[in-house]
């Protein structure tokens, strides 16, 4: 437990054999997440009705974790979506590379030789999953639902997937509020009924009823979303962690036992995160809890010379200029 | 049979239950006995199948808690406290407990008793009286002997042998009721006066009061729900918009390249569209603004035919929404399409009647933004050609709102641009 880590950059241009050591790791992995009663409820309910789950809340809330915790738990694999602005629906389900297509068809080994379309197709997060399922097809006649051909379902799959016995997966569509309307209003059928069509071979693919996948979505609520698409979730607003959750979270993330520092700085975060302008995340009160047990500083009961380490230790938890000044109030001079 | 009540509570503060809610309700109450523990968990459950908002999450609790209360399910509440069993001793204070008030009977019976027979029973001569002695000496004065009496000495003789130790005590007695009584006393009005404080608090954190009636009244509508003109502009406010982003037209491409026997010069792009986001900024008066009232039905209303509106509310400055902040709503809704809806009077200098100059400033973050006054045409004046220098300045009815969005489509958006406003004009238009 030493500071020698504050002293490794210095600033004075003077070049020397300094070795980066970060202090003690944060554990990350989806064992170490821990879901508040409630959420764990209304996970177990969405996971009974085989419906979407749609979480928001602050953003370090969780929300993400809480996908990759679920499928670690349940063993699953786990496939996410990161939403973009320009996310279009389809990109959910597959990527199209046209480019490649054009150029093979013109430019190829085998002249005059149509290539298949399929190779320059890759199944991605949801599309993904419903083939994982071992999924269905229409009948010619479209009233119903037949085994889709093995050999044209792998086709699709990146190769680590191929020879995959068939089952569920956890899908993840992160902060789906990101993308335009279109997105959740063009995936209302498809999240009902976990179905997609690649447009370009009119292959068209419904997943195994009994081997639906997970589907999380979550949201930090910066746009609302359409109420079609609302109705066939399930949803759950992540509210920040309650001190006793807290100490639980930091208790199995960093790794410690009982500790009155800890449990200072706990109490001290719990009474004034909602005063902060830019209210800090579970995420960044990790990180400074993180400083505070790796330099011994107790937050309520401070050393001589202490006070200067803890002002630079709150730059994980002061995001603007208002929370800084609040914190450090002498920074104005 | 038991969950109508909660599904029609919920529909009256405005959940939107469908059948599909219902049919999720349907599916998972059979399973609700092999796991549910309690109240609290029966809540988390159908929480998620019903709320679809954050808003919605957090008033379930209260209105669950309301129908259990009123299906006189209330007998399971032990349960839910049974999954965190509170220590023995802080089952309830000493002084909530009845048996305190029950203790306080023998000892009011107990001061009726000694003073009954004390009054009414021995008769007046047999009670012993004290001797009063005065003793008077005189004072010498220059004009003579003063008589004047310098000392009074009261002797109270010893209690007769007839007479019990609680008699011949009561003074004692008496001062020691008296004083439990008025200790009793003054710590319940403390108590009150603490009681008050506390309902004052949890006033004043909106926690649900105690004492509030279960009284609902649906309100009356404006009419607007069925309104062809607000379905036209809803029709026109749903138009795509063009983003400023081009993505390549592969349909067009390889269209353009058939007819060029297969080679294709360049690829062609195509612009980008999107669906129009509005934010709605509706100045609130009150609680029981009826301009506010009449705003917010136009927003339900859009929002009913699939325009995505945003409504946050103000109280005089725009710039102080009560939901969040002014730099929030940049930062989430400045791409999004203004509709200001307020007289626009707090916007203007109240001598000069010119607008203040944060109005042209910050309002710049929204390039399509327009103002809808609840004032009809023909009562507009300065003002709203004041307000017209930066606002494209509407009437807040449906034909304004038809006109305003037939603007952004095909013609580009001229019913968004700031107009010259004339003024007593009547038509808005100069």
């Amino acid at each position: 437990m030493s500071n020698s880590w504050l002293e490794l950059y210095r600033g004075d241009g003077v070049a020397h054999d300094g070795k980066i050591q970060p202090i003690d790791k944060l554990k990350d992995d989806a064992a170490f997440y821990r879901a508040s009663p409630a959420l764990r409820r209304a996970v177990n309910v969405a996971l009974a009705l085989e419906q979407p789950l749609l979480l928001t809340g602050k953003p370090g809330t969780g929300k993400s974790e809480l996908a990759r915790s679920l499928a670690w738990e349940l063993k699953l694999p786990f496939y996410p979506f990161h939403a973009k602005t320009t996310s279009a629906a389809r990109d959910l389900f597959y990527r199209y590379d046209a480019l490649a297509h054009f150029h093979a068809a013109n430019f190829g080994k085998n002249e005059g030789e149509e290539p298949d379309a399929r190779a320059f197709i890759t199944a991605e997060a949801l599309g993904r999953a419903i083939l994982r399922t071992g999924p269905k097809k229409p009948s010619k006649d479209g009233r119903t639902l037949i085994d889709a051909d093995k050999a044209s379902v792998e086709a699709y799959l990146p190769k680590e997937d191929r020879g995959e016995e068939p089952g569920r997966s956890v899908v993840l569509i992160d902060e789906i509020d990101k993308t335009s309307r279109d997105f959740p209003n063009d995936l209302l059928n498809e999240v009902e009924h976990a179905r997609f069509q690649i447009q370009e071979t009119g292959d068209e693919f419904i997943a195994d009823r009994a081997l639906r996948p997970i589907l999380i979505i979550t949201s930090n609520s910066e746009k609302s979303l359409p109420d079609p698409f609302l109705r066939r979730c399930l949803f759950h607003h992540i509210s920040p962690p309650t001190a006793e959750m807290l100490r639980e979270i930091v208790k199995v993330r960093l790794g410690v036992g009982e500790s009155e520092l800890l449990d200072h700085a706990i109490t001290w975060f719990v009474a004034n995160r909602e005063s902060f302008k830019k209210e800090p995340s579970t995420g960044e009160f990790l990180h400074w809890a993180r400083v505070l047990h790796n330099l011994q500083i107790d937050p309520a009961n401070l050393k001589a010379g202490e006070s200067e380490i803890l002002a630079v230790s709150y730059a994980a938890l002061a995001k603007n200029e208002d929370d800084v000044l609040k914190l450090i109030p002498q920074k104005k001079l | 049979m038991l969950f109508d009540g909660l599904v029609e509570l919920l529909r009256l503060h405005g959940f939107p239950v469908t059948v599909e809610h219902e049919l999720r309700l349907q599916r998972v109450l059979p399973h609700l006995d092999k796991g549910c523990k309690g109240p609290v968990e029966l809540c988390d459950i159908l929480c998620p199948l019903f709320a679809t908002t954050q808003e919605q999450q957090e008033a379930f609790g209260p209105i669950f808690e309301r129908w259990l209360r009123a299906s006189g399910v209330a007998a399971i509440e032990p349960k839910a406290e049974a999954e965190t069993p509170k220590p023995e001793n802080a089952a309830q204070p000493w002084y909530n407990r009845r048996r305190t008030y029950l203790a306080l009977i023998p000892v009011v019976v107990l001061g009726v008793a000694l003073s009954v027979p004390q009054v009414r029973v021995r008769p007046l001569e047999e009670v012993p009286k004290p001797t009063i002695t005065q003793s008077i000496q005189p004072i010498e004065t220059p004009a003579g002997r003063l008589p004047q009496i310098v000392t009074t000495e009261i002797k109270y003789p010893p209690p007769p042998a007839w007479m019990p130790w609680w008699q011949a005590r009561r003074q004692w007695i008496y001062g020691v009721i008296g004083t439990v009584l008025l200790l009793w006393t003054l710590f319940e009005i403390w108590r009150y006066q603490r009681r008050q404080v506390i309902l004052q608090r949890s006033r004043e954190e909106r926690e649900r009061p105690p004492h509030r009636l279960p009284l609902s009244l649906t309100p009356q509508q404006a009419g607007l729900g069925q309104d062809s003109t607000l379905a036209g502009a809803a029709r026109w406010m749903r138009q795509r918009e063009v983003t400023g982003s081009n993505a390549i037209d592969i349909p067009a491409t390889i269209r353009e390249a058939i007819k060029q026997a297969g080679f294709v010069p360049a690829f062609l792009e195509r612009q980008r569209t999107r669906e129009p986001a509005y934010l709605m900024l509706i100045d609130r008066q009150g609680f029981r603004d009826h301009q506010m009232a009449l705003f917010d039905e136009y927003a339900a209303a859009l929002k009913r035919r699939n325009v995505d509106v945003t409504v946050l509310h103000f109280e005089g400055d725009p710039r102080y929404p009560v939901e969040g902040s002014w730099d929030l709503m940049v930062q989430r809704h400045g791409g999004d399409r203004l509709l200001l809806a307020t007289d626009g009077e707090q916007l203007r200098h109240p001598k000069t009647g010119l607008l203040w100059s944060w109005v042209a400033r910050d309002f710049k973050n929204w390039a399509q933004r327009a103002l809808l006054t609840p004032l009809e045409p023909e009562r507009w004046g300065a003002r709203e050609r004041e307000l017209g220098t930066v606002f494209a300045v509407w009437s807040a009815a449906p034909d304004s709102l038809l006109t305003l969005s037939r603007g952004l489509s095909g013609s580009g958006s001229s019913g968004w641009r700031p107009r010259r406003i004339g003024l007593h004009r009547g038509s808005g238009e100069r």
